[in-house]
């Protein structure tokens, strides 16, 4: 069963992934990254983060990817020219960066799982991760912020995309 | 635990006060900003006032907060830079001319916003504090960067500055997933644990974690203080942006940047002994780094032409220098371990000077933007005649910037370069002596059109007159005394300096 | 967006909720191959990395920058769930996530705020061709 779900949201992510990065209709692309994240959110589920996988569904696939659409929609329409010349700069940095990330991989998953030991069972997160962001020694005060950054970010937002008075008439 | 939530909270007063600023300033916003955007802008210096007074208030003696901030000396030191730094931009941008005043109002919260970012950023050692920190830096930079209307070049900016930054700090969360990996802590200390052991002990393949960790992290950072090679936002973003949003970024931004990156490089890399060829390849990386940052911001300075893309290169000249001083901090060797010391303060008070020098000169920019809407060296010339007070005040800023008697800039550079010969980086001085001649050009190109070039006649500008506005030209006038009276007694700052560095 | 952010965290709790069925009792792991091994997970979130990698490099469009970047941020934090679960570090990678996912959000209102200012104040739409900007 488990397996079952990896390989589902693992090749929906992947298959997202690729799409998004290849196709050469950005509409497309915006549809294939919602693929992709939903992907990640079932990832989040295997992983026993249940909380995080639906804050992923609500937020990421289902606010994120609107907003990228709609500045998609309202800018460019026609097929992105992709130019051999970038793919030719691209594939080796990209090689070169995936050889090092399996080198780290390797070594890595030798210290995790030391540090792990044997998987348990997992267990619902909300209210564990709820209790965390209401401790003043834990994530209040990040919390607290993230408040404030939203607040200002948006009168930003708002500012920046209002129209000006004498511009609507 | 109300208690413990009383003792958490009274060590952020500085940040409680910029909070309620923030606030304040909106509900004002809303009240009479459409009518008054001055009196909203005097609430906030007000407010930013109240942050500096709680701040100078703040006890010296090291308290951490909700388990996240630690503030010390150190974070203080910043911390002061930042928020007065931010005074002035808020004093800057009330009279600026290219926000309209229809939104000017709106404007004060953003860089508020920002100032509080800023403030967490350089007080934290817990990678999920330092990432929010440094968002509400960027977002409310991103958004102030795009706040000139019926610019395009503003739009530009913003958009660029968005793209380019989200980039860096993808990478960054990329390298902060791989140390959360490496020692299954957020927390600097337990990461730096991890990090000496994965060098010591470690085989190839562990080495490869610290190296690319390391390498994107220092992506983030490197893009804000734009560093080689993620420097290429700069000029743009800031010839783009509203000119008080310029001197934003240039003074509060960059600074803030330092701080985490000289926290990060001493927590993580040097307050354990880790095996010495790794401190010495990654402090030769940095040094290399230095020297390419500060020759590619000043050879490429001396053919712009337009003053803030100008500023922009020299500002990145001087993140090369400044990183000198990392540099110095990461090559001192286990038996020269007060070579870090040394370094610290060298880069510390070369940030006080070039605080200074920089919110100068992009003020003196502003300043002539607002009297003669002048942007390039062309529409420079013979202004200084025009503007006498400013113009004097732009050379001496200028001064300071390239290092000369009787400025600031002089002991900034003068304590950089014995820092960096202390620890035997003599390759590295010699270039950044080389590169403080070629800035002596361009910096004398602008002080040349001023006053040498164009005819002497009395310009007609636009005057501006008001107490906001001579507040303004106060503050210029202020920041250049400055700039000559520490450059005679700099006892003070330095005192200041080693106190932040212990 | 705050009203909607509640909102979200409201119907999260729920669907959390719902969702609590698929979390894995300790057979369940013992018998996957893929779902209870540390590298699958590395490499789907590799790739990730990569291909958002790929995007930013080969496209000048902004908008498909900041898609490949969004791939990016997912990539480190599934990373950061995956080492959270297999290290057994607790839940600060999880908030480590949430945060991200909510920054990842105010991020792409102030891109969508922006390109709207574009479409404004100048009727063009082709926001790959911004070169008023240049040395």
């Amino acid at each position: 069963m488990l397996d079952f779900m990896f390989i589902f949201f693992a090749s929906l992510a992947l298959l997202g992934g690729l799409l998004m990065a290849f196709h050469p209709n950005i509409v497309h692309s915006a549809f294939a990254l919602v693929a992709a994240l939903f992907g990640v959110a079932g990832l989040y589920w295997t992983l026993g983060a249940d909380f995080l996988g639906a804050t992923q569904v609500l937020l990421y696939v289902g606010g994120i990817t609107v907003l990228l659409l709609f500045a998609v929609m309202l800018s460019t329409r026609d097929a992105a020219r992709i130019s051999i010349a970038r793919y030719a700069l691209m594939a080796p940095i990209v090689g070169l960066l995936g050889a090092f990330l399996v080198t780290t991989g390797k070594a890595l998953v030798p210290i995790v799982r030391a540090a792990g030991g044997a998987l348990g069972p997992t267990e619902p997160t909300t209210e564990k991760i709820g209790n965390l962001f209401m401790d003043p020694t834990a994530f209040m005060l990040p919390f607290e912020i993230l408040a404030v950054l939203l607040l200002v970010v948006l009168v930003g937002a708002i500012t920046l995309a209002r129209r000006g008075e004498e511009d609507a008439a | 635990m109300s208690e413990t939530l009383a003792s958490h909270l009274t060590a952020l007063k500085p940040e409680i006060w910029l909070t309620g600023t923030i606030l304040v300033m909106l509900v004002l916003d809303l009240l009479v900003g459409k009518r008054s955007a001055r009196t909203v802008g005097v609430f906030g210096l007000i407010g930013i006032g109240g942050a500096m007074w709680a701040l100078m208030n703040q006890s010296s003696v090291p308290v951490r907060a909700f388990g996240l901030i630690s503030i010390d000396t150190y974070s203080i030191f910043f911390r002061a830079l930042i928020i007065s730094a931010t005074g002035i931009v808020m004093l800057h941008g009330m009279v600026f001319r290219g926000i309209e005043d229809e939104t000017r109002a709106e404007f004060g919260p953003m860089l508020v916003g920002a100032a509080l970012g800023a403030c967490l950023l350089v007080s934290t050692d817990n990678l999920i504090m330092l990432l929010v920190g440094m968002e509400l830096l960027s977002l409310c930079s991103y958004v102030m960067a795009g706040w000139q209307k019926k610019e395009r070049r503003s739009a530009e900016a913003g958009l660029k500055y968005l793209v380019y930054g989200a980039m860096a700090s993808g990478l960054m969360l990329f390298g902060f997933s791989l140390l959360y990996g490496l020692s299954g802590s957020m927390w600097m200390p337990e990461i730096a644990l991890a990090v000496s052991e994965a060098w010591s002990l470690g085989d190839a393949g562990q080495h490869m974690i610290v190296v690319i960790a390391s390498t994107l992290v220092f992506v983030g950072f490197g893009f804000k203080i734009s560093a080689f090679p993620f420097h290429f936002w700069a000029p743009d973003v800031y010839e783009g942006s509203p000119t008080p949003v310029t001197s934003m970024l240039a003074v509060a931004s960059k600074t803030a940047g330092f701080g985490v990156l000289i926290r990060f490089v001493d927590t993580v890399y040097l307050d354990l002994t880790i095996a010495e060829d790794w401190l010495g390849r990654f402090g030769y990386v940095i040094a290399v780094l230095a020297a390419i940052t500060m020759t590619y911001g000043n050879v490429t300075a001396v053919k712009q032409n337009n003053i803030k893309r100008l500023l922009a290169y020299s500002s990145i000249a001087h993140a090369g220098y400044l990183l000198m001083g990392v540099a110095v901090m990461t090559t001192a060797t286990v038996d020269n371990r007060a070579a870090v010391g040394i370094g610290m303060e060298s880069i510390l008070f070369y940030l006080v000077s070039y605080y200074i020098a920089t919110l100068g000169a992009f003020g003196c920019a502003m300043a002539f933007a607002n009297r003669f809407g002048a942007e390039t060296l062309e529409d420079y010339e013979g202004l200084g005649w025009s503007s006498p007070w400013i113009g004097a005040c732009f050379i001496i800023f200028l001064t300071s910037l390239v290092g000369l008697p009787p400025a600031i800039g002089l002991i900034g550079k003068w304590l950089l370069f014995k820092a960096t010969l202390s620890v035997g980086l003599d390759w590295l001085a010699v270039i950044a002596a080389l590169n403080a001649a070629v800035a002596l050009f361009y910096y004398f190109k602008i002080a040349r059109a001023l006053f040498l070039r164009g005819d002497t006649d009395y310009q007609e500008g636009l005057a501006s007159k008001g107490v906001i506005p001579g507040l303004a030209h106060l503050s210029l006038i202020v920041l250049a005394i400055f700039t000559v009276y520490f450059g005679l007694m700099w006892d003070g700052i330095m005192e200041w300096v080693s106190e932040a560095v212990m | 967006m705050m009203l909607f952010l509640q909102d979200a965290a409201d119907a999260a709790t729920e669907v959390a909720a719902d969702t609590a069925v698929v979390s894995a009792t300790a057979v369940d792991i013992a018998n996957s191959t893929f779902a209870g091994n540390l590298y699958a997970y590395l490499i789907v979130s590799g790739a990730l990395f990569l291909l958002g990698l790929a995007a930013i490099l080969t496209r000048r469009n902004s908008l498909y920058v900041l898609m490949g970047v969004e791939l990016i941020l997912n990539s480190a934090n599934l990373n950061f769930v995956a080492f959270a679960r297999f290290g057994n570090y607790g839940l600060d990678g999880q908030v480590m996530a949430l945060f991200v996912i909510v920054l990842a959000a105010a991020e792409a209102a102030i891109a969508l705020a922006i390109v709207l200012r574009i479409f404004n104040d100048f009727g063009s739409i082709d926001i790959t061709r911004t070169d008023s900007l240049r040395d």
